[in-house]
């Protein structure tokens, strides 16, 4: 607070701007004022709305914000304190009051200005977060999503592979059932083969029957006794060349046979001479059978003389049995078996 | 737009004499000021303050300006301009500061509203994800 005696010499050393009469006028009514003052310096309702006021001014805000309101709080408190001067308490005490809530409007505009200012940069942050979190969700679906497709297609990629894997399968279930047609076919094919070739042979049975043919292990054999051959000759009697022909009729009807003409005698002569006969008779049975059209290759010839006799050659009616031909007939595919 | 009828200087010189000789008067017999002006201007600031939802969120401030306004008017009534003029006057300004009040009020819970707002957006930013990318999602 100003003191009344120091106004003077405030008043004094201020700037020549208002006339010197005036200056000294308001000298004066400071001394007169200073002269008889009865009243206490201040009051502590002043004080108190001093301290608000200059409390308000320093508020940085409240410059801002509120700057009509801080100067209307420090005109009140102006006059607050010269009423004060002029000894008026009743009206200092109410100007200061007004001072005071003039003070306390400040400060609360100030708050709002500033918690409006903080609303705002909250809510453009709260946009911020809202948009991270917003871009957050969207790149954790475009995650998800790339997961999801890639499972679908690790899925897609199995069911193919399965796929394959089925193909591959039915392929050779295909293949199998092809070859157990095939191996059915070829068994069918081998039981008609079978079938035939017992037919044939049982053909070839019948045929050979008025030829007097016997089955034995070795094929169909037919047996020429030596009635058919001069005795000692190789010459063919003309007996024996109806029977000759009826064996060429025999083989023409079985073209896929091949005979074996097998030559034998008794044991009268020497082993040498008996091996010849027994050749040249059987020779002469093969030129025979090549004359009524069968293929030379399909004649084989072989003499045994005296050796495989069928019969007892110590009687006539045995030696007569084993002076013989045998004509072997071949198994279908031209083979004989072995003696 | 010409105004065709503005008065002659005369008559304007007259007419500001004429003003000053009547406000002289009226302040010659102003030793009674009206409490009136005061008394409206408290109401007007006390309406402004409750259309602000001042009787509210400053409901201290709101019923001091309400009752001074109403002692002011008593003793208006009864003859005390002086100090009836005075409490309307701080009805008044209580009536101004409980608006303030009330736009503070207002601020600082709309304010508390958007921080909390952000605190859980970002709680829930700052929590992982509820699911993961590669984890299956029948």
């Amino acid at each position: 607070m100003t003191r009344p005696h120091e106004i003077i010499p405030a008043l004094l050393r201020a700037p020549l701007r208002a006339p010197v009469y005036c200056r000294l006028g308001v000298a004066a009514l400071a001394l007169t004022l200073g002269a008889c003052q009865t009243l206490p310096e201040s009051d502590p309702a002043l004080e108190a709305a001093q301290s608000a006021v200059e409390r308000a001014a320093a508020n940085p805000e409240a410059a801002r914000s509120a700057e009509l309101e801080l100067q209307r709080a420090q005109q009140a408190l102006a006059r607050a304190q010269a009423l004060w001067r002029q000894r008026d308490p009743e009206a200092a005490r109410h100007w200061a009051y007004l001072a005071q809530q003039r003070a306390a409007i400040v400060v609360a505009t100030a708050q709002q200005a500033s918690d409006e200012q903080r609303l705002r940069n909250a809510s453009t942050e709260r946009e911020r977060v809202r948009l991270e979190a917003r871009t957050r969700d969207a790149e954790l679906a475009r995650l998800q999503a790339q997961a999801a497709q890639q499972r679908a297609s690790a899925a897609q990629q199995q069911a193919t592979a399965a796929q394959m894997q089925a193909s591959s399968a039915q392929q050779q279930a295909s293949a199998a059932q092809r070859s157990a047609v095939d191996a059915r076919e070829q068994a069918q094919k081998m039981r008609d083969e079978a079938a035939e070739a017992a037919a044939r042979n049982a053909q070839l049975e019948r045929d050979l029957q008025a030829l007097k043919g016997r089955k034995t292990e070795r094929g169909m054999v037919v047996t020429l006794g030596d009635i058919f051959f001069a005795t000692g000759s190789s010459t063919l009697m003309p007996g024996a060349l109806r029977e000759v022909e009826r064996l060429a009729a025999v083989m023409q009807q079985h073209s896929e046979r091949r005979v074996l003409i097998e030559g034998f005698t008794d044991n009268v002569g020497s082993e040498e001479s008996n091996l010849r006969l027994s050749q040249r008779r059987a020779e002469a049975f093969a030129q025979a059978l090549r004359g009524y059209g069968v293929a030379p290759n399909r004649i084989d010839v072989q003499a045994y003389g005296e050796a495989y006799p069928v019969s007892d050659n110590s009687t006539a009616a045995g030696r007569q049995l084993n002076r013989r031909v045998n004509v072997v007939f071949s198994d279908a595919q031209g083979v004989f078996a072995a003696r | 737009m010409q105004t065709t009828n503005s008065p002659p200087p005369l008559s304007r010189l007259t007419r500001l004499a004429g003003g000053t000789l009547a406000c002289a008067a009226l302040m010659a017999c102003a030793s009674a000021p009206s409490p009136a002006p005061a008394l409206a201007a408290g109401a007007a600031s006390l309406e402004a303050a409750r259309a602000a939802n001042a009787g509210e969120l400053a409901s201290v401030d709101m019923n001091a300006a309400r009752q001074k306004l109403e002692r002011a008017r008593a003793l208006a009534q009864a003859g005390q301009p002086r100090e009836a003029i005075r409490l309307a006057e701080e009805a008044d300004v209580d009536a101004q500061l409980a608006r303030a009040r009330a736009g503070s009020e207002r601020a600082r819970v709309a304010l508390a509203e958007v921080e909390r707002g952000l605190r859980t957006l970002r709680e829930e930013l700052a929590r992982p994800p509820a699911t993961l990318p590669g984890r299956t999602t029948p």
